[in-house]
């Protein structure tokens, strides 16, 4: 009898694999179920017409009754995207992934939230505090304590 | 990888429904001691949702808030379930069959025929099935007649446009008295008839009545009469009858599990009701309590008290959830102390595993791995040095999570406000 977060991961790949990934979102690789990839780009008219962003998951022990922890990947392919909730390290501030995660949310509904989270975007910048928080942000976004405001982007 | 099951198992839309809507959406597992949110009616595993409330006092599908006070065991689901567990391998067998017979036959109607043939027998003595019962016979005998039974089975699509008034008033009649089917022109074979038939699945020739038996045996006894199969079912109750009875009348009742077999066969034999959790535990504010409080509160429900203050809390808070869960479940389907206490070890050899798996276990194999990610970036550190640092500073380095050592303490949490102006 496997863990509960494995079982429930699993399930997860198996509808992934079944149903197919909502458009736009692909997944990478699931080797194990600690660390997933996706990728990620955002259809139709919107500022991130053509880019295709990396996503990665990462699963403790605790999930699905703890979010996993979602960031984009950078690295010499990947950039993450320039969107005023997304830190140039990756690094994601959606309230989903921190205080408002849910234990019936899934992989696939974090990956539409981040999808429709692109595609609602007005302007291409930087959160204003990217720098300070970029220079001494932990390796896991959980670790962060983000403070959540009133979505007006 | 394993094997979990999984609504995906099955291969028609409206039975993977029926599978997922009686799974908890927390776990994905089949509800396991299912309880109600009063308030929103949302309903979960005991164990699951007592977890979530620990950090969130909240409904985990509408959030609407909730707390442990408002949990209502679902006695009526936990039955439905129980008995979905039992029939979900039935269900499948036949699902499957019926899909390979959909792959087999060009006619769809051979394999339509064969769940709707499962009905009683007096379901179909009715005037107007009577009717329909005419149109079949003459088509099975003409299967007979010619021998090629791939065409002449199709009496479905074929027949409406040679006569289409005669069949849409039949098809009617039928709507009216029998149960509702997908398909209008869908005619039930009966049960009772004396036909032969070609099996669809091995093409022996089979007696109509014991088509349904033969094939769940998987084609092997011809012949065998179904009423041996329909006595199974009433069997099978009296039997589950039976143990819920003794299971109320405590152990005198002949059962012959002894005490060995407590912590096995949940729900069978159990050796003495003193040995399943009755009264629910109240939860404990570990802050104020002395480690020689938490240790006695652990002494009282026979726990370990191996490790430190810490996992003693941990694993006293997780036995109360798994413990009042139990207790949300019916009376033969609650675990035994014994088993609680099993789980809870589970649960935290389950947890110890984790860490280990997250570092580096072979170090040479990951530097060997990773040679080029720290390549890149000794390579961006020395062009750091040299210049400037650029405004948007070094974004490889604390992005590159798993595979960077990073030169930040990963445990400062860094609040940062107003970022979303």
């Amino acid at each position: 009898m496997a863990s509960i977060s494995a079982r429930r991961l699993k399930k997860e790949l198996t509808e992934i694999n079944h149903e197919g990934t909502p458009t736009g979102i692909k997944l990478l690789s699931a080797d194990d179920f600690e660390t997933w990839f996706f990728s990620i780009e955002v259809l139709g008219n919107t500022l991130y017409q053509g880019e295709v962003f990396k996503l990665m998951f990462r699963f403790d022990g605790h999930y699905p009754i703890s979010s996993p922890a979602v960031q984009f990947v950078v690295d010499q392919t990947h950039q993450a995207p320039i969107h005023p909730h997304v830190y140039s390290n990756g690094h994601i501030c959606a309230s989903i992934l921190g205080n408002d995660w849910s234990p019936v949310l899934s992989v696939a509904s974090v990956c539409i939230t981040l999808q429709s989270m692109l595609a609602s975007c007005k302007s291409k910048e930087r959160p204003p505090d990217n720098d300070r928080y970029v220079a001494h942000a932990p390796d896991n976004p959980k670790k962060t304590r983000f403070h959540y405001d009133v979505d007006r982007v | 990888m394993m094997d979990v099951p999984d609504p995906s198992d099955f291969p028609t839309p409206d039975l993977r429904a029926l599978d997922a809507s009686l799974r908890c959406t927390i776990c994905g597992e089949l509800y396991d001691g299912p309880v109600m949110l009063t308030g929103c009616g949302h309903c979960f595993c005991s164990v699951c949702v007592r977890q979530h409330i620990q950090r969130e006092s909240d409904c985990p599908s509408c959030r609407m808030k909730t707390s442990e006070v408002a949990f209502r065991p679902n006695s009526v689901l936990e039955e439905v379930v129980g008995a979905w567990k039992e029939a979900r391998k039935h269900v499948l067998d036949m699902a499957r069959v019926e899909q390979t017979l959909a792959a087999r036959s060009h006619a769809s109607v051979a394999l339509q025929t064969i769940p709707e043939s499962s009905n009683p027998p007096s379901a179909s003595v009715t005037p107007s099935s009577a009717r329909s019962l005419k149109r079949k016979r003459r088509n099975v005998d003409y299967v007979s007649d010619s021998e090629s039974s791939e065409v002449v089975l199709v009496d479905g699509s074929p027949t409406p446009k040679k006569r289409p008034g005669k069949v849409s008033k039949v098809s009617r009649a039928n709507r009216g008295s029998e149960q509702p089917s997908s398909d209008p022109e869908e005619i039930p074979l009966d049960p009772n008839s004396n036909e032969i038939i070609d099996c669809p699945m091995c093409g022996k020739r089979v007696p109509l009545r014991s088509i349904n038996p033969h094939i769940d045996s998987g084609c092997k006894d011809v012949g065998r009469p179904p009423s041996k199969i329909s006595l199974s079912p009433t069997k099978a109750r009296n039997n589950n009858a039976k143990t819920q009875w003794s299971s109320l009348f405590g152990a005198g009742g002949g059962s012959s599990g002894g005490p060995d077999s407590k912590g096995k066969g949940k729900g069978k034999d159990r050796s003495s009701p003193s040995e399943i959790p009755t009264e629910r535990l109240a939860n404990a504010s570990y802050d104020v309590l002395k480690d020689k409080q938490i240790k006695q509160l652990l002494a009282e429900q026979n726990l370990p008290t191996t490790g430190d203050r810490k996992a003693w809390i941990r694993r006293h808070k997780h036995y109360l959830i798994i413990h009042n869960a139990t207790l949300d479940k019916a009376m033969k389907n609650r675990s035994t102390f014994a088993e609680l206490r099993q789980e809870l070890k589970h649960w935290e050899d389950e947890k110890a595993k984790k860490p280990a798996s997250a570092g580096v276990s072979d170090v040479v194999e990951y530097t060997k791995a990773n040679d080029g990610e720290f390549k890149r970036l000794v390579q961006e550190a020395r062009r750091n040095t040299k210049k400037p640092p650029p405004k948007d500073a070094s974004p490889g380095i604390s992005g590159q999570s798993e595979k960077t050592p990073s030169p930040v303490a990963p445990d400062i949490p860094v609040k940062s406000e107003d970022m979303e102006t």
